[in-house]
């Protein structure tokens, strides 16, 4: 073997503040994606908390009806975002280049640019709470609700410029995840051997860059419809509400896939490491997302069974729908393949992962139920589609997600998350979740339908609401407890080594945290899990050809010879970059209504600032690079 | 360094051959417009794609690139085909290439 | 670096699945450009007949004229691209610098055109975005594609500024090939908004 390389460092440490503003490495970005993530996923369940507060008794009028919409429409939006989304993306940019043998993403200061993208449209769409009242048609948008007719108020200006922003940071996240795992595997890290977590993360990032590009068109259109006067969505001047649907549907049914498929990659993960088996059937479960990703792009008019598409339209969608069932099914069934016959560590992070099957199983079989236009027809639009959501988005994602944070921290931070705690926070989430939602499916069959703000008393609805309230705040509680494992584990949690689980994939032969540069040397992969064969002997007789998939092996040793390797340097500008987007979207929400300074207009002059910021960023950036840093 | 210059000026004909074929494919369009009948969105459709393949294959260098980025591409389309016909049906697209009067 | 393996005249970082790391960013954020034109020109198919009032498409493209002459303007500015990249390529400074000033120069030409045809549909057949929907749908196809227009013509002159304060450096062939990739991906678009807009009316 060569002798460890060294990183040649160009610039002095920077620290604190200043060195997480300008910092290119993905294991930072990662972590500075899952701290903003989890912050806005708190704001999300304190929008919650306040819904279920209003909902827990009939005729309450702790909120009003117009506040109540700003807080649903709020809590989807910041949910799917700015809470799941960031969440997986946080995992994905810290794991992924360590478990494919990578020193950091294909392009790290586009990975710096998304990120600040995604705070800053954030931080522009919760500004309008403070700027006149939120958006408030739902974080579908429905049109024509969302037209200037019914949403006067600037909120609905403020969601489409600040999605602007997330698709833009998305788009540009998902080319990153791409290129990096197609092009930046360590050498035999061919696509047999790739982690599934990885599969996921490929996977979700060639759904968003398919689906995305048709949302931004989208909402482009209602911007346009709302300050340039057109009618594309409005009926009376032949426009189509539907098109809305259609544009926003074939982007928000794979958006489901992207928020649930990382999470399948999170248990993927953690099922066979606290097993001590290899995953069952790795190809069936890497394949089945493949093609529920393929299958994703298929399915989004069962969305709008009930609007009145031709019955065969209908059929076609529902076949479509109740198919993806296949590859996800198959999915449940390898991972209790993998449990069965294991010898199983229930730790909090095994917990979760459990939780999770269980919970998707539910979710998935009342998706099937919605699948069939008939059965659609009747629950539509009620409870029933709420519990439904929940049960793949927070049984789902949000169970996997955790499972990944009990299972990555010690590798994030060097310290264990504290257990006893961790069963605790799993437990109160568990049974708060169910409490919450369960009681929906019911509610749902009866007829109580979503999005009101209140309900009379006499419908046989008022014991199951309160029954979820309970459940709403016992989910908070459990969230509490997490976040207080969080404060504590980081002082004085149990350390941890290098491979706390006894792990499989790469990320566990490095050390925790690992260093700026990942590895020293390069791993060279000969299996599915590299590292177990590293400590365990391995089975030599691979039965995956030997196929080197990365780099030509001369070039390895070029590379060895050399001894040293050119890390990124850090950079301010895609923070200023991303800041220059986030002020001329002001100059263009108040196109209309910011008065003239003088003889000047001001909304033309913020544009500009914003795009001047943006130049001066773009051109300091370009020079950076010519300088070779 | 013969070979190295030749192997250029070949392919800068290339690009002008191209250049013509693609002129003369737009010549043939601007008169296949003028079609009337089933016959027109064919064969429209066949001339734009034609002209496209070139576009991407030689001056994008698809012929000469790797495979990877031609797939990525057919993905894309896979997905703008998927939404486009289905559009048609849901959403009613004219592709009807006569008078289309205002309705109202 | 002078070490390693290169299949091309020039200097590529070869991956795990070998081809140039930013190049399969250049590809893989055409692929999703091809969704975000999709959707425009599917919005248009959508709207064109639909509209409640005039002017309809055949009013208002009776005379191709004018768009003929923008066809072939951009038609001109993919070869003058392609000659750009083969001069690069080849190291010859004189014809780079020429063919892709000249490119800048035909989008700079193409845009122009544009506004001129702009102000003839508003002003002439009546067009505008409140107008109807075939005009709207018009404008924002058109206008996502003169911004792209836009975007490539800067895009060449910050390469061209690039070439002559840096000279040709081992990276700047990959460069002009991406802006390259970029401004055929634009070309190619203008070829379907050609046919569906203007000859399919």
């Amino acid at each position: 073997m060569t002798a460890p390389a060294v990183p040649m460092t160009q610039q002095r440490e920077r620290e604190g503040l200043m060195d997480w503003m300008m910092t290119v490495d993905h294991k930072k970005i990662g972590i500075l994606y899952l701290v903003s993530a989890f912050a806005f996923f708190i704001v999300g369940g304190i929008e919650a908390l306040l819904m279920r507060t209003q909902l827990g008794t009939p005729n309450n009028t702790f909120l009003s009806g117009e506040v109540y919409n700003q807080i649903f429409t709020m809590h989807g939006t910041t949910m799917i975002f700015l809470a799941i989304m960031p969440l997986s993306v946080g995992f994905g940019n810290y794991i992924v280049p360590i478990m494919i043998g990578a020193r950091d993403m294909a392009f790290p200061r586009l990975n710096a640019l998304s990120y600040w993208l995604f705070l800053f449209g954030g931080i522009f769409m919760y500004l309008s709470f403070v700027t006149g009242g939120a958006p408030n048609a739902g974080w579908f948008s429905y049109a024509p609700l969302t037209e200037t007719q019914f949403s006067p108020t600037h909120g609905m200006d403020y969601w489409v410029l600040g999605l602007q922003m997330l698709g833009i940071s998305s788009l540009a996240g998902s080319i990153n995840f791409i290129v990096t795992i197609l092009n930046l595997r360590a050498p035999g890290m061919n696509f047999n051997r790739l982690p599934l977590f990885v599969w996921m993360t490929l996977v979700t990032s060639f759904l968003l860059i398919f689906a995305f590009p048709s949302v931004t068109v989208a909402i482009t259109l209602l911007f346009f419809d709302r300050q340039l006067g057109t009618n594309f969505y409005l009926a009376r001047q032949g426009g189509d509400p539907l098109l809305w649907q259609h544009l926003f549907w074939f982007f928000g049914h794979p958006e489901v896939y992207i928020m649930i498929l990382p999470a399948m990659g999170i248990v993927s993960e953690v099922l066979p490491t606290f097993s001590r088996k290899p995953i069952f059937g790795y190809t069936f479960v890497a394949y089945s997302g493949v093609a529920i990703g393929f299958l994703g792009f298929t399915v989004w008019a069962h969305h709008m069974f009930a609007v009145g598409m031709p019955p065969a339209v209908n059929a076609a969608f529902s076949l479509s729908s109740m198919l993806i069932g296949v590859p996800t099914g198959v999915k449940i069934f390898n991972w209790i393949g993998t449990i069965w016959g294991g010898n199983i560590r229930l730790s909090t992070a095994m917990l979760f992962a459990l939780g999770f099957i269980a919970m998707f199983i539910i979710g998935g079989i009342s998706g099937i139920f919605l699948a069939s236009p008939p059965v659609d027809y009747q629950i539509t639009d009620t409870y029933f589609v709420v519990a439904h959501l929940h049960y793949v988005l927070f049984g789902g994602s949000i169970l996997g997600l955790f499972a990944g944070a009990y299972y990555w921290f010690p590798k994030m931070t060097g310290r264990f998350l504290n257990e006893s705690l961790g069963k605790i926070n799993f437990w109160l989430v568990l049974i708060g979740f169910n409490l919450t939602f369960l009681p929906m499916h019911w509610l749902g069959a009866e007829g109580m339908p979503r999005r009101i703000y209140t309900y009379h008393a006499g419908f046989g609805w008022d014991f199951l609401n309160l029954i979820q309230t309970i459940g709403a705040f016992t989910i908070a509680l459990g969230v509490l407890v997490f976040v207080y494992n969080l404060a504590i584990s980081l002082r004085a949690g149990k350390p941890a080594s290098s491979d706390p689980w006894d792990g499989a994939t790469l990320e566990w032969q490095t050390s925790s945290p690992p260093p700026a540069y990942n590895f020293a040397v390069l791993p060279t992969v000969n299996s599915r899990r590299p590292f177990w064969d590293a400590k365990h002997g391995g089975h030599e007789q691979d039965s995956m050809p030997k196929v080197p998939a990365g780099m030509p092996h001369d070039e390895i040793l070029v590379h060895g010879q050399e001894h040293a390797f050119h890390m990124p340097s850090p950079s301010i500008y895609p923070l200023v970059l991303a800041f220059g987007i986030f002020v001329a979207m002001f100059g263009f929400l108040y196109m209309h209504d910011l008065p003239p300074l003088g003889p000047l207009p001001i909304n033309p002059l913020v544009i500009l600032l914003g795009v001047v910021i943006l130049f001066y960023a773009v051109f300091n950036w370009q020079n950076e690079v010519s300088a070779g840093k | 360094m013969e070979n190295h210059t030749q192997a250029h000026t070949s392919r800068a004909r290339t690009y002008v051959i191209t250049f013509f074929t693609l002129g003369v494919l737009t010549m043939v369009e601007f008169g296949a417009a003028t079609l009337t009948g089933i016959i027109k969105l064919p064969a429209l459709v066949l001339l734009a794609t034609t002209k496209a393949i070139l576009v991407a294959g030689i001056y994008m260098h698809l012929r000469y690139d790797s495979k990877v980025f031609t797939t990525l591409v057919l993905m894309g389309l896979f997905c703008a085909l998927l939404l486009v016909s289905i559009f048609t049906v849901v959403l009613n697209i004219n592709w009807n290439t006569e008078i289309i009067a205002p309705h109202g | 670096m002078e070490h390693s393996v290169s299949h091309s005249a020039h200097e590529h970082e070869m991956g795990s699945l070998g081809v140039d790391t930013k190049k399969l960013g250049m590809w893989t954020f055409l692929g999703s450009e091809v969704m975000l034109f999709t959707a425009l020109i599917a919005t248009y198919l959508v709207f064109r007949g639909k509209s409640v009032a005039g002017p309809t498409p055949q009013e208002a493209f009776a005379d191709v004229t004018i768009v003929a002459f923008n066809t072939l303007v951009l038609l001109c500015s993919s070869l003058t691209m392609v000659l750009a990249h083969e001069g690069v390529e080849r190291g010859d400074r004189k014809r780079f610098f020429a063919f892709i000033l000249a490119t800048a120069a035909l989008g700079a030409l193409f845009l122009s055109v544009q506004v001129y045809e702009y102000t003839k549909l508003i002003n002439v057949e009546g067009m505008g975005l409140g107008v109807n929907l075939f005009s709207a749908s018009f404008f924002t196809l058109t206008g996502f594609h003169g911004a792209h227009v836009s975007i490539g013509v800067l895009l060449l002159l910050i390469t061209a500024l690039r070439g002559w304060r840096q000279g040709f450096t081992k990276e700047f062939p990959l460069g002009v090939e991406m802006i390259g990739l970029y401004w055929h991906f634009v070309d190619l678009v203008w070829v379907v908004i050609f046919t569906l807009v203007y000859l399919l009316r």
